[in-house]
């Protein structure tokens, strides 16, 4: 009695099973053919390079400069501003032969002290007319807008459908570009500022492009 | 009998709600590609060295030894070769003429390089009376000429600037982040003194020359050298 209890208990989770497994792959199988149906589930696959090489672990780096945030009122300063970042390239390698979309997020500026940091998509510079600092009074107006720009920035990105491309393969390119900021520092750090180290973490994905829920996108939680 | 099922509902309940979790997981697992980067920040720094060189030899020449100018022969030091003449030894030769200080320069962020020139002239006059020798300290510094026009001693190669204010050299291109190894040339010879010789005395020139090379990061030279602006005109005086 007991052993036919579990065999009946298994035959219905294996039923639950496959109702789910079903109801899950049915967001992106392609059809092929209207006289025989033939179904095949897709994948996203690739590769991510940051600074030039595949992204195996955490990257280093000893090149960063504190930066006041009065010089990014002064349009001609942003040769200097640039030349002086500190950078994070991303480029990521990617085959799907169905629409995608990009999701990236940075961490808010109230979680990296010490480091302030704007992303840039693709090929696009950092310029005077990039961001309007205008209202700028003091470093925590400052960071706010850097906040403001990043979030916008990625936002209107995720929005956007990457076509699946002819070839298979498509390239996705954003830098980060990154300054030490030392009016953020508390005061027991500021003595020690040119010692201290710190990370920034990116979450960068390749997502498929249709909500698989029929929901409405949620970059935040997505 | 009643417990027995009691023991296999819960049985089944955690066996569904498990058979669920690894559903869904698995699901999402191959929904998306990407990665969760890290990286990590250092703040850079530069490596500065000033680098002393005889032009026709390009041996080094060391602070112990030095670089003299003596009636167009060197010294090791003026007290000592004082000595060491009255002893009749030969000397090793770093003719004044002859000197070259080049910069070595590794920089991990972009920034500008400064040179101040410490050169010290004494210039002492022995005068014959019959058996004795009177030495007369003519003068210390040999900075401006009669007229009080800046004397510079030395040929500065191309790309420094000198500020009179600050009486530093500047370098006027920026170096940039990532710089390494480069040398740049800063003095490629001096222009030595003439010491003048009467039938009633003889002129000896000693010249000691050091330098102070400094390197600020590109944005920091207004607050730290204190001046608006890297001078950018190319001149030698």
């Amino acid at each position: 009695m007991k052993k036919k209890s579990v065999i009946t208990c298994l035959f219905i989770m294996l039923v639950v099973v496959m109702m789910f497994g079903v109801y899950q792959i049915y967001a992106f199988l392609t059809h092929e053919s209207t006289s025989v149906h033939q179904f095949q589930i897709d994948e996203i696959t690739g590769t991510v390079n940051v600074d030039g090489a595949e992204y195996v672990s955490v990257v280093t780096t000893d090149d960063l400069a504190y930066y006041d945030y009065a010089d990014f009122k002064v349009a001609n300063k942003y040769d200097l501003i640039n030349k002086m970042a500190s950078k994070i390239e991303v480029e990521i390698k990617f085959n799907s032969n169905f629409n995608t979309r990009t999701l990236i997020r940075l961490p808010k500026h109230s979680e990296k002290i010490g480091i302030c940091y704007i992303v840039l998509i693709g090929e696009e510079p950092f310029s005077s007319t990039s961001i309007d600092f205008s209202s700028v009074n003091d470093n925590d107006d400052f960071r706010t807008i850097l906040d403001n720009y990043n979030q916008s920035k990625l936002e209107d990105l995720y929005t956007k459908n990457v076509n699946a491309g002819s070839t298979n393969l498509q390239t996705f390119k954003f830098n980060v570009l990154v300054w030490g900021d030392y009016y953020s520092l508390s005061d027991s750090d500021k003595p020690s500022y040119l010692n201290k180290e710190y990370d920034l973490n990116i979450d960068a994905k390749i997502v498929q492009a249709i909500d698989e829920y029929g929901g409405t996108l949620d970059y935040e939680n997505d | 009998m009643k417990m027995i099922n009691t023991s296999n509902k819960k049985l089944y309940l955690v066996i569904a709600v498990v058979m669920l979790a690894l559903i869904t997981f698995t699901t999402i697992a191959w929904l998306s590609f990407g990665e969760e980067i890290e990286k990590i920040f250092k703040p850079g720094d530069f490596e500065l060295q000033t680098v002393y060189t005889d032009s026709t030899d390009s041996s080094s020449i060391t602070p112990e030894k030095g670089v003299y100018h003596f009636n167009g022969l060197s010294k090791i030091d003026y007290e000592s070769v004082k000595e060491q003449v009255d002893l009749g030894y030969e000397l090793p030769v770093h003719h004044l003429e002859n000197i070259k200080i080049d910069l070595k320069v590794n920089a991990k962020i972009a920034g500008y390089l400064r040179v101040k020139v410490l050169d010290e002239w004494v210039v002492t006059r022995d005068y014959f009376n019959f058996d004795r020798v009177t030495t007369e300290v003519v003068f210390k510094e040999y900075d401006e000429d009669e007229n009080g026009n800046i004397i510079l001693h030395f040929d500065v190669a191309e790309g420094w600037v000198y500020d009179e204010k600050t009486k530093y050299y500047y370098y006027s291109e920026l170096i940039e982040g990532g710089t390494t190894n480069l040398s740049i040339p800063f003095i490629t010879g001096g222009i030595s003194y003439s010491p003048k010789t009467s039938t009633t005395y003889y002129e000896v020139c000693v010249a000691s020359v050091s330098s102070i090379a400094e390197m600020v990061q590109a944005n920091r030279y207004e607050a730290i050298w204190g001046i608006t602006e890297i001078p950018k005109e190319v001149s030698n005086g």
